[in-house]
């Protein structure tokens, strides 16, 4: 190779190399679309809303799927969908109970994504520093605890005997073993009572908006008597239910803890029946709608019995919480041809509007469960009091007399608990925690009722490889 | 020198390039001509040996090349003909010349770089060409459509009938589970976008959720913009070695595009004008009722009120919804000509294709200027230009769930009213059968007559290059290369749906208007330095006839902006997207890639032997480290044996192996919280779904290939056979993550998949006489993918079917990627998600005929896919809506079914049994027929005076398909392009027949 070749090769390798380096920095190029981490936590205080509103945000966007899948299987509701008939067969038929299912693959991951964000906020809490005073830190703490805690009792509510992890980690690879039922519940409890001392101690106010569903709720002081209306529903479960350290099912124990709890919360005879928390929906851009509404959708229907053993008033009026949320439709609505489902001629209009909110828990039930405390708690006429409170109030039927037997007094509770929490996602677990799934209506001979939900194929995959005390059940 | 070192980018664009003329003192004048059939062979090559002057002969074998006044050697080259060596003596100035045809193309010139090429004789790594005659000769939908059968070891798939195009090639089988499974594709140089933009049609179909666009809305990926009448020469790089070359966008094969350029001399022009139509072929029709089966599907009242007397009637539904018979018509004109210093080519191409469903068509236009000119003897400049405009309605097809989805209606809409009908308000009446069983519905008449899906593409591709000749003397040359190039379009989707469809108050909010938009910008650019080295005497190099070394930089910038607007709730006939409510989303990227390269190649003793090797270093915006250099080195080898067997002319062993890559995507290298949208008017953020990778690298593939190419008999029958082993490691994977951790997943490199596969193709010549000419091309190739390694959980393949009811991909260590994995029931009626059936086929095969007598051609293609199983939904969707046109033929077990359609659909059990629906898609279709008459001179003199030659051609494609499957087409897919599996067929927009009728003129 001549010398002149070598110098321009050299050269033209040269001028490359350099070029190269100096493209260094053409090289770094933004995310458009997201924050970055890095950005978040260095600005806790712009960053700690927009982290709790996202906790927030999240439980909302899970509660129209969890009304909805619990209502099909506790025969609340149908999802006709025309186009999919597996929101027929997937909930209803024994492939429920296939972990790759319709029903089998859902209300699971949504609840551990708002834990995982809850945890991450915490996290950025913890990490704030001199940022918040020690009572912000703890009214927030508390709120995010809470969370977690509804959350995790809406994945137990579906997976009942199986149970369920409870731990999040830092490292999202590191799997958290599945607790007992009873782990979960009693897990559950002692999270809502961390949170409330949490609470006790934060101070007046969060350094946060909380959203319009939470109107009335917003200081720390008053979520805390949110924070105990869960704990009344989650000690009347653990009661009803006999979970480990609350004796046998039904025994006054954990029903007495939920009295307590009862009188710390929110719930007041005297006050409207529809005062509570909840989740609020809006058609804005951006916003979420509330996808279970009649607006939003007209697949959602009630079910074909939805009129069966609804009482009448002496003077033969129907119950008026049926004729408030149950509407008959103009014609029958069916899934496609061949797939086993039966036509239903009515329709809910619990959620008329896709802005109508979700309630995550009211005064109503609150009443219910304590009728359902005083009985097991000894107190019979309390619990009569209560029942027939509602029994006028919010269904303007007749009083009743005293119950006959605990089998009357539990009619008459899941009777009220039924109408009174119409699609709002109580029926299959309430029939289920009283051992009475039995008593639901199967409309097709494929039909079946089941207990729980499997652990998801996505669960179970991800555990396939880990050791056996890993394994999910049932996997 | 035998051996052409090309020192040009400009040599990706044609083989024509000639470095400037020296003294000129006399003209050659002559005629390239088919020894057996007399005729010129356009485009051969005529060049001096050891010499620079080169020219190309006319589309009618005439050529004209300047030569110096000494006696000399000239090299005639012709596509698909043996090359000749003829001595010619210092006065002549006229030479017709020859050639003999031969099944292999041994003398194309195959391109191993940036700036170097070499002749396919000695290429040490399989490479595929098409030429551009065969891409335009029969009627295609897009380029991919005229690609099928054509390329050995590439699977072409149509995801749809539709009109405009629409199609995955996938090379060499599964590469990439996260990372592009889609080729590079490079036009002059210039890499250009593949990206399938959709119009918006999913915020009408909701087929994955509410928003504007999914993955399921049938979109065209823009190589359909490409027009197959400006191409020169396809060339597929398909293994490591030769496409390494293209680094971490390497891994899918690279498809380099070389458009037509100018041939000099005298311009010629050429017209073409087709008229022909498109029909829907293999429409499946739909249950004939009775009034006692038509109550089973809509009750007594319905099937009384709309059946009144038995037998019911019947509507050919889909007959006429996919029986517009719109005249198809292309426009082609052409100019070639220039001088020996500046050469030009000019074509503008206008093409219609009415779908065969009313109100879909797809047009696209596009003008083409490539200039070449060389100034003084040191410097050549090439410039090209195209614009492109397509427009395509393609109307709705595939999933949704607004009944919007025309087959998808028919599904479950028996055939018993007619729903052409007008109601009160001039339009078609509602689907009043929908109504009657689901209270709701569409009715496709109504719907398709009245939505707009329309995609308007304004596309821009141009390229510059200049080369600059720097030394060169007996044995030695050096020459320096620029180029640069661009791709730029935007893609204006608008949906337009009016409030007072059947469907459209189903939200709430009747009337839907959407505009999506796709902004597209790259660029590449790079300077080369080529060096070669041809030793006159062997004294210290013995045996090496030539060595070139060449080295380069390069830089490339892809953008991407993609937004769209779906306002809904539309007053009466507002198209606006500022009506209504509105729903915004964009999504935006940018990627950016700087390298180097040096390569080296060999030619030695007696240019049998032949070896190259080459490396690029490369930095990436995408990579975790973006100052991190990753390396694609090749090496490869051949050897021609001559005169190793009796008979055999030429048998060549060759080896070649590689590392090529394939990028992290944008943005998963950030370690990112996402928006978790508004609540109650606040914003709000989250973790994301999957977990960024800070650390995140490419995917490696290291492939080894060896083959075996051979000629025999005279160069009448021509062998090629390849056999490739990849592996690919440090996979790009969306691991997934217990849900319990409140993740989905993340992205990690990980994991081992291995590909291996067999390419086998057969020239024949079996007949070559003066009147009757016979060529045969058969081609076979098969290949499998497994994943040997996957650190992580097993996982489903995204978007690859809809569950484990219908069947789906999973990615599971020590399995093949291509497995269906699905339900299968077992004896205590639970389900167990399984192995079902291979997507892949067991092979597909190829067989092109050509016939030509006394001038009259007739090219015939097959393609047969044995195997590869199909999730038929579209069946499903039927048998589930009691709607089969065979639902009634007797059940092979009453007690599963009464009737047929009962049979199998019970048998699904409602997911429980996936299989049930998983059918074997196997075919043979009749890809292409071409007849083509030139006229006799004596009528072009009469009708045409002035004319240089005319022919009159009849060609159709896909003209018949012999299968078994149940629906309509085993190669659509539902999901469009994947990259692992692809075999949802949910009612698809049915396949195409095309026919047209074509007169050809040059001038």
């Amino acid at each position: 190779m001549s010398r002149t070749l070598k110098a321009g090769m050299i050269t033209v390798a040269a001028g490359a190399v350099v070029t190269l380096a100096a493209c260094g920095d053409r090289l770094t190029v933004p995310n458009f679309q997201n924050p970055t981490v890095s950005s978040i936590s260095a600005d806790p205080v712009a960053a700690i809303p927009l982290l709790a509103t996202g906790v927030m945000r999240d439980d909302r966007g899970n509660m129209p799927g969890y009304v909805l899948g619990v209502g099909i299987l506790g025969r609340e509701a149908y999802n006709y969908t025309p186009t999919e008939g597996r929101n027929t067969t997937g909930w209803l038929t024994s492939d429920v109970s296939n972990s790759t299912s319709f029903g089998g693959t859902s209300l699971w991951s949504g609840p551990y994504f708002t834990v995982r964000d809850a945890f991450n906020t915490l996290a950025v809490i913890d990490a704030a520093g001199g940022t918040f005073t020690d009572a912000q830190k703890n009214a927030m703490k508390g709120l995010m605890h809470t969370e977690v805690a509804l959350s995790l009792l809406y994945v137990i509510n579906t997976r009942d005997k199986l149970g369920a992890p409870v731990e999040v980690y830092d490292d999202p690879t590191k799997l958290a073993p599945f607790q007992s039922r009873d782990s979960v519940f009693n897990f559950i409890i002692g999270t809502l009572n961390q949170a409330a001392t949490e609470l006790g101690a934060g101070g007046t106010s969060f350094p946060f908006t909380l959203p319009s569903g939470f109107t009335g709720f917003t200081t720390p002081a008053n979520f805390l008597k949110f924070n105990r209306a869960l704990a009344a529903r989650v000690n009347a479960y653990r009661a009803s239910l006999g979970i480990a350290g609350c004796g046998a099912a039904r025994s006054a124990a954990c029903y007495q803890q939920a009295l307590t709890a009862l009188s710390a919360s929110f719930m007041d005879p005297t006050a409207s029946l529809s005062v509570g928390v909840f989740n609020v929906y809006s058609a804005a851009s951006g916003d979420v709608a509330n996808s279970n509404s009649n607006q939003a959708t007209t697949a959602i229907v009630a079910h074909a019995k939805a009129d069966s053993g609804v009482l009448k008033n002496a003077a033969g009026t129907l119950d008026a919480r049926f004729t408030a949320k149950v509407i008959k439709l103009s014609a029958a609505k069916a899934p496609p041809t061949n797939v086993a489902g039966v036509a239903s001629q009515w329709d809910y209009s619990v959620y008329a509007l896709r802005t109508d909110p979700i309630a995550i828990i009211r005064n109503e039930e609150l009443i219910l469960l304590r009728a359902e405390a005083r009985y097991y708690t000894g107190d019979q006429t309390g619990a009569l009091a209560d029942i027939n409170l509602i029994r006028t109030k919010s269904g303007a039927l007749d009083a009743r007399g005293a119950f006959a037997s605990e089998s009357d007094f539990l009619d008459e509770l899941l009777y009220n608990r039924r109408m009174s929490l119409l699609f709002e996602g109580h029926r299959w677990v309430d029939m289920r925690r009283f051992g009475r799934l039995g008593q639901l209506t199967i409309d097709a001979p494929s039909h079946v009722v089941v207990n729980n939900l499997p652990v998801p194929q996505a669960e179970c995959l991800s555990r396939a490889k880990a050791a056996a005390a890993l394994a999910g059940p049932g996997c | 020198v035998r051996r052409r070192t090309v020192v040009s980018l400009a040599l990706l664009l044609a083989a024509a390039i000639a470095p400037a003329a020296r003294a000129q003192t006399r003209t050659l004048t002559g005629r390239v001509y088919d020894d057996a059939t007399q005729q010129g062979i356009p485009g051969a090559l005529v060049s001096v040996v050891s010499g620079t002057a080169v020219t190309q002969a006319g589309p009618d074998g005439r050529y004209r090349i300047n030569l110096p006044s000494s006696s000399l050697r000239l090299l005639f080259r012709g596509l698909g003909y043996k090359r000749r060596e003829i001595a010619v003596d210092a006065s002549s100035t006229t030479l017709d010349v020859a050639l003999t045809k031969e099944a292999l193309q041994l003398n194309e010139v195959v391109v191993t770089g940036t700036a170097t090429t070499q002749e396919r004789r000695n290429i040490a790594t399989a490479v595929s060409t098409v030429d551009g005659d065969k891409i335009s000769e029969a009627p295609s939908a897009s380029l991919e459509n005229a690609l099928q059968g054509k390329v050995v070891g590439a699977t072409i798939n149509m995801n749809s009938g539709a009109p405009g195009g629409g199609a995955q090639i996938q090379i060499r089988g599964v590469t990439s589970i996260l990372g592009s499974g889609e080729p590079l594709y490079v036009v002059d140089g210039v890499i250009i976008s593949n990206a399938a933009f959709s119009s918006g049609v999913n915020a009408v179909t909701r087929a994955s959720g509410s928003g504007a666009t999914s993955n399921q809305d049938n979109a065209v990926n823009r190589l359909a913009d490409i027009s197959p009448e400006e191409i020169e020469t396809i060339q597929i790089l398909k293994s490591a070695a030769a496409s390494a070359i293209y680094g971490s966008q390497a891994t899918n094969g690279v498809v380099l595009i070389t458009t037509k350029r100018g041939r000099g001399g005298v311009t010629q022009f050429h017209i073409t004008q087709r008229f022909g139509e498109n029909r829907a072929d293999r429409l499946l029709g739909s249950r004939h009722f009775t009034q006692s089966t038509l109550t089973d599907v809509i009750g007594a009242t319905s099937a009384k009120q709309y059946c009144p007397n038995d037998p019911c009637s019947y509507y050919d539904y889909q007959g006429e919804l996919y029986g517009q018979r719109d005249l198809a018509h292309e426009t082609s004109l052409s100019a070639s000509g220039g001088t020996d210093v500046t050469k030009y080519f000019l074509s503008v191409n206008d093409k219609k294709d009415p779908g065969t469903m009313i109100n879909t068509a797809a047009r696209r236009q596009n003008v083409r200027i490539n200039l070449d000119q060389a100034m003084g003897n040191k410097f050549t400049t090439s410039v090209s230009a195209s614009i492109y405009r397509s427009e395509t309605a393609r109307g709705i097809s595939n999933n949704d769930n607004t009944f919007t989805s025309p087959i998808y209606a028919f599904g479950y809409t028996p055939a018993v009213v007619d729903l052409q009908a007008l109601g009160p308000n001039g339009k078609p009446i509602d689907n009043v059968l929908l109504k009657a069983v689901l209270g709701t519905g569409s009715n496709p008449f109504q719907t398709i007559s009245a939505v707009k899906d329309y995609e308007d593409v304004w596309r821009q591709v141009g390229s510059g290059s200049v080369r600059y000749s720097a030394w060169a003397n007996q044995n030695q040359t050096l020459s320096l290369s620029a180029m640069g190039g661009f791709d730029r379009f935007d893609a204006e989707g608008s949906t337009y749906s009016p409030n007072y469809l059947q469907f459209e108050p189903d939200d709430g909010f009747p009337g839907t208007a959407v505009q999506a938009e796709g902004l597209v910008r790259q660029y590449n650019s790079s300077l080369n330095a080529v060096h070669t080295y041809t030793p006159q005497s062997n004294k210290w190099l013995p045996g090496i006839t030539s060595l070139t070394t060449a080295t380069g930089f390069q830089y490339e910038d892809r953008s991407q902006n993609r937004y769209s607007i779906v306002a809904r709730g539309l007053l009466p006939g507002v198209q606006n997207i500022d009506q209504g409510t509105p729903t915004l989303s964009q999504n935006r990227s940018i990627v950016r890639n700087t390298a180097f390269y040096g390569s080296e190649e060999l030619l030695a003793l007696d240019d049998k032997f032949s070896a190259s090797a080459h490396v690029r270093a490369e930095k990436s915006s995408v990579n975790g480290d973006r100052d991190k250099t990753f390396y694609w080195p090749a090496l490869s080898a051949a050897y021609r044996f001559t005169n190793l067997l009796p008979h055999a002319d030429e048998i060549k062993l060759r080896a070649s192996t590689g590392i090529s890559g394939n990028q992290p995507l944008y943005g998963l290298r950030d370690n990112i919280l996402v928006p978790n949208g508004l609540y109650d008017g606040r914003n709000a953020i989250a973790e994301p779904t999957t977990i960024g990778n800070t650390n995140i690298e490419p995917e490696k593939m290291h492939e080894s290939e060896i083959g075996l190419d051979a000629t025999f008999f005279e160069n009448r029958i021509g062998f090629e056979g390849s056999y490739y082993n990849r592996t690919i490691t440090n996979m790009l994977l969306t691991a997934p993550l217990a849900p319990t951790s409140g993740f989905g997943s993340e992205y990690i490199n990980g994991g081992q998949m291995k590909t291996a596969g067999v390419e086998l193709a057969m020239n024949l010549l079996p007949i070559r006489s003066r009147n009757f000419t016979w060529t045969s091309r058969t081609q076979y190739y098969s290949f499998q993918s497994r994943v040997t390694n996957l650190p992580v959980a097993d996982f489903v393949v995204a978007s690859s079917g809809f569950g484990a009811q219908y069947g789906r991909g999973r990615i599971a260590s020590g399995y093949r990627s291509t497995l269906i994995w699905g339900n299968k029931q077992l004896a205590d009626g639970s389900a167990k998600d399984t192995v079902l059936a291979d997507a892949n086929p067991n092979f597909q095969m190829a067989f092109g005929n050509d016939f030509n007598f006394h001038g009259l051609t007739i090219n015939t293609l097959f393609d047969w896919r044995k195997g590869g199983y199909v999730s038929d939904m579209t069946n499903n969707l039927f048998d589930e809506g009691g709607n089969s046109w065979d639902y009634d033929k007797a059940s092979p077990d009453a007690a599963v079914g009464k009737t047929l359609g009962a049979y199998r659909y019970n048998l699904w059990n409602a997911g429980r049994n996936a299989g049930e629906y998983i059918h074997d898609g196997s075919y043979v279709k009749l890809r292409e027929v071409t007849l083509t008459y030139p006229i006799p001179s004596r009528f072009t003199q009469r009708f045409l005076p002035g004319s240089r030659d005319a022919r009159l051609s009849f060609s159709g494609r896909n003209l018949h398909t012999w299968t078994k499957y149940w629906s309509f087409d085993p190669e659509v897919n539902n999901f469009g392009n994947q990259n692992v599996v692809r075999f949802v067929d949910l009612a698809p927009f049915p396949p195409t027949r095309s026919f047209l009728f074509g007169i050809d003129i040059g001038y």
